[in-house]
């Protein structure tokens, strides 16, 4: 493992500042969200390896592929949940650093595409999107496309063989849609990403990352107006649709 | 871009971790790029920017316990190595990339978070070779002198509508502002907040107003950017720029404390912190932000032996006011004090200061006997000596007063004020060695500060009194009217709520303090006397306010 002591120094610093001020009282969620961030180092250097692994010798069969995807979703699935944890426990720190700036909406999905690249091709998925390469639209990029990192994940799990990106301007708002060719949301998740059901963040996983994602959302501000986000099922290709509504 | 040209340029991996090193090389080879070099640490890597250029930088963070990967970036930035149209990308394991960057002034082309796919590394690469083709002779005229000619380019650029138009924009309104087209500047800055309130825009029109000589408005201005979005870095270093201005010390402290605490890594901010906060008399606030210096500039140019010794003076500083919690970072100080002390390259006047603090230290721990080992050989070789700098003479007199020498302290402070009578810079710096201020400022401090305690007296509000002369007495912790009017207000304060042990124990120490120094006679014997006896009736009360 690589020397991790100079990030474990900035960590301290960026995550609670006035640790040092606190004399010997243990915060639990400082300790927590340090092992977090070590956790996440070391899934790091897992999901390299695995991706050099998977390069150096491909799978033989079909039985090796299913397993390689396994591993791969699965890690990047722990990666994107640790991350999520981190920005959580900064969302509540107030240290969550947000900062609106003019993007290229195209570059977004194509950071997150590349993102997941080899998770996609090991589960062949065709990914399309459908965005004029010219929109642009103001929003927190890091934010943002973590949260759609999220959603292609899930949406891997779920998918037959199709993820579609799409993003337009509808009523001056960005609205960006992952749809995919799965069997949709089942009743319970379109419930919890109702907006009043939102507030009620209980510990399940699918509820903490829609809770997350809605929290980006409503970030963005724009006058009277804030970003939401909405399930439904169906659309172009007959499975979930996960929207993001920006204004 | 197109492949083909991939082979011309010349790419250096950074990284201390052998696969990973590997692995980034083969993909750079697979995007078609045929020179690439790849190096283990950041010292090798400065190495290989003296040897040759370097188009493109991939470079890990953390490179183990050598330089990081931002210093590197600063350090070839600062002494020119890399241009600005080269490429330098980041790669860290840290998952914002908002957390490392922002407390940075110098910004990598592109921060990667691992892990990163191939797809990733090769499409980010290919968007920035893009960029730079386009961009390229605004580059190459950013490295002339003359700005105009970047400002045409870049309107041409803007006209076009290019894909960086963005980019165009910002550097447009910064070369707007340092060439003193004010309205120019303004009219980007507002067309663009007429879309959405973005930071460089609003930190922008502020920066304007900066330029324009109208402190006031921009400190109002970015007040307000901050007070809606706390992590806007940029506004707080702009915001320090126009206090500066305005020379209001405690305000301008204040901003740095909030800097910091959002983002602790910037060395530039910690510094300005330790020496306004020094300057206040917070001992406790700057020797804490310049243990933070030297800490997180290691390998840095900011671990010089004038931080140290300044980290040195406000620790000593801090015992002073609170031995308890400064016991930690006194035994920091007393380390960094012997190293300075080895070292044969630094200055003598920087070693007999570095061992006179060791001396106030030791005094302070009333251990006055290895005090003296230390500091006495300095004394006698100063003694024939008459270019003795007023640093080292005012230093000489607080290892005295630590050392409970008070007469002599006070014959050679007495002397000090003779000798820079005319020298109001260093009379300021000798007031917190007196019982009265000696220079105008400090008389004018005093009249203020203790104006502003005394009206909260009066208004029955003991504990912002108290607040207000303890303030004055951490930066002067010999006045004799400050002390007199905080052991007052704490008294008083007794009197409405109650005894309570730490304030007698501080009252006690103050009234020995001034026993000590007060003689029959003196303009404040009476009051002292007086003061004293409102103590010790306050003492002996059994009173119903006691439980």
């Amino acid at each position: 493992m690589p020397n991790t002591n100079e990030m474990d120094l900035l960590m301290k610093g960026s995550l609670e500042p006035s640790i040092e001020a606190k004399d010997d009282q243990l915060d639990f969620s400082f300790v927590l969200a340090s092992s977090v961030h070590d956790m996440k180092n070391s899934l790091s250097m897992l999901l390299g390896s695995l991706e050099e692994m998977i390069q150096d010798s491909p799978p033989q069969n079909e039985s090796q592929k299913n397993h390689i995807s396994i591993l791969q979703y699965e890690a990047s699935r722990i990666n994107s949940e640790l991350i999520q944890l981190l920005n959580i426990y900064r969302l509540q720190n107030k240290s969550l650093q947000f900062s609106i700036d003019e993007n290229y909406v195209f570059e977004t999905f194509e950071d997150q595409i590349a993102r997941n690249d080899v998770l996609f091709k090991i589960k062949n998925i065709e990914i399309t999107v459908e965005c004029d390469d010219g929109l642009i639209w103001f929003y927190d990029n890091e934010l943002l496309g973590n949260v759609i990192h999220n959603i292609l994940i899930n949406s891997t799990r779920y998918a037959k063989s199709k993820i579609k990106l799409s993003a337009s301007i509808i009523n001056q708002h960005l609205t960006i849609s992952i749809e995919d060719d799965g069997f949709g949301f089942p009743e319970f998740m379109l419930q919890a990403a109702l907006p009043e059901n939102n507030k009620n963040s209980s510990a399940d996983s699918t509820r903490l990352g829609l809770f997350f994602a809605a929290k980006i959302a409503s970030f963005h501000k724009q006058g009277e107006n804030k970003g939401e986000i909405e399930l439904s099922n169906g659309g172009s290709l007959g499975g979930g649709v996960f929207t993001i509504i920006l204004p | 871009m197109s492949s083909a040209s991939y082979n011309l340029l010349r790419v250096l991996i950074v990284d201390d971790f052998n696969s990973f090193r590997q692995t980034l090389l083969k993909i750079m080879r697979e995007i078609g790029f045929k020179h690439v070099d790849s190096v283990n640490s950041g010292e090798e890597a400065l190495k290989a920017f003296k040897n040759s250029h370097y188009d493109l930088v991939l470079c890990d963070y953390n490179l183990g316990s050598g330089k990081n990967g931002q210093q590197i970036l600063e350090e070839l930035r600062a002494d020119r190595r890399i241009k600005p149209e080269d490429i330098f990308i980041l790669l860290s394991a840290e998952t914002s990339r908002n957390v490392v960057m922002s407390a940075f002034d110098c910004e990598p082309d592109a921060y990667l978070t691992k892990p990163i796919t191939t797809k990733t590394i090769e499409q980010r690469i290919k968007r920035l070779l893009n960029k730079r083709n386009e961009l390229l002779d605004i580059y190459s005229s950013l490295n002339k002198t003359d700005k105009n000619s970047t400002i045409t380019l870049l309107e041409q650029k803007i006209e076009e509508k290019s894909h960086y138009s963005m980019d165009c924009q910002k550097l447009l309104t910064d070369l707007y502002i340092e060439t003193k087209k004010f309205e120019e500047a303004e009219a980007i800055c507002r067309a663009t907040l007429e879309a959405r309130s973005i930071d460089w825009a609003q930190v922008g029109l502020a920066k304007i107003q900066l330029a324009r000589g109208n402190a006031a408005k921009a400190i109002e201005w970015l007040t307000d950017i901050i007070r809606a979005k706390p992590s806007c870095m940029k506004a707080y270093d702009v915001l320090a720029q126009a206090y500066q201005g305005e020379k209001d010390a405690e305000k301008l402290q204040n901003i740095f404390e909030k800097a910091v605490d959002i983002s602790p890594m910037s060395l530039p901010r910690q510094l300005s912190l330790a020496k306004i906060a020094m300057k206040n008399g917070d001992a406790e606030i700057a020797a804490n932000a310049y243990r933070k210096t030297l800490r997180y500039g290691l390998n840095t140019p900011y671990f010089n032996i004038r931080n140290q010794i300044n980290f040195a003076k406000a620790a000593v500083k801090f015992y002073e006011q609170d031995p308890e919690k400064a016991s930690d970072l006194v035994q920091e100080a007393m380390k960094i004090l012997s190293t300075v002390n080895d070292k044969d390259e630094v200055m003598p006047e920087i070693k007999t200061l570095s061992k006179i603090y060791s001396g106030q230290i030791l005094g302070l721990q009333q251990q006055y006997k290895y005090a003296n080992d230390i500091v006495d050989p300095i004394l006698k070789s100063l003694e024939n000596q008459d270019d003795i700098s007023p640093q080292i003479e005012i230093e000489l007199v607080h290892y005295h007063i630590f050392n409970k020498k008070i007469d002599l302290a006070d014959i050679k402070a007495k002397e000090l004020v003779k000798k820079y009578s005319d020298n109001e810079a260093v009379l300021q710096r000798i007031d917190c060695l007196m019982y009265e201020p000696v220079s105008e400022m400090g008389k004018k401090i005093l009249q203020n500060e203790n104006k502003k305690g005394i009206d909260f007296y009066k208004e029955k509000n003991n504990l912002s009194a108290i607040a207000c002369f303890y303030k004055l007495e951490k930066k002067y912790p010999r006045f004799t009217a400050v002390k007199l009017n905080l052991v007052q207000a704490i008294l008083g304060h007794m009197k409405e709520t109650g005894k309570e042990p730490t304030n007698i124990e501080r009252c006690k120490n103050i009234l020995t303090f001034l026993h000590s120094q007060i003689k029959n006679g003196d303009t404040h014997f009476e009051r002292c006397q007086q003061l004293q006896g409102m103590f010790s009736t306050l003492i002996i009360q059994k009173g119903e306010n006691n439980a």
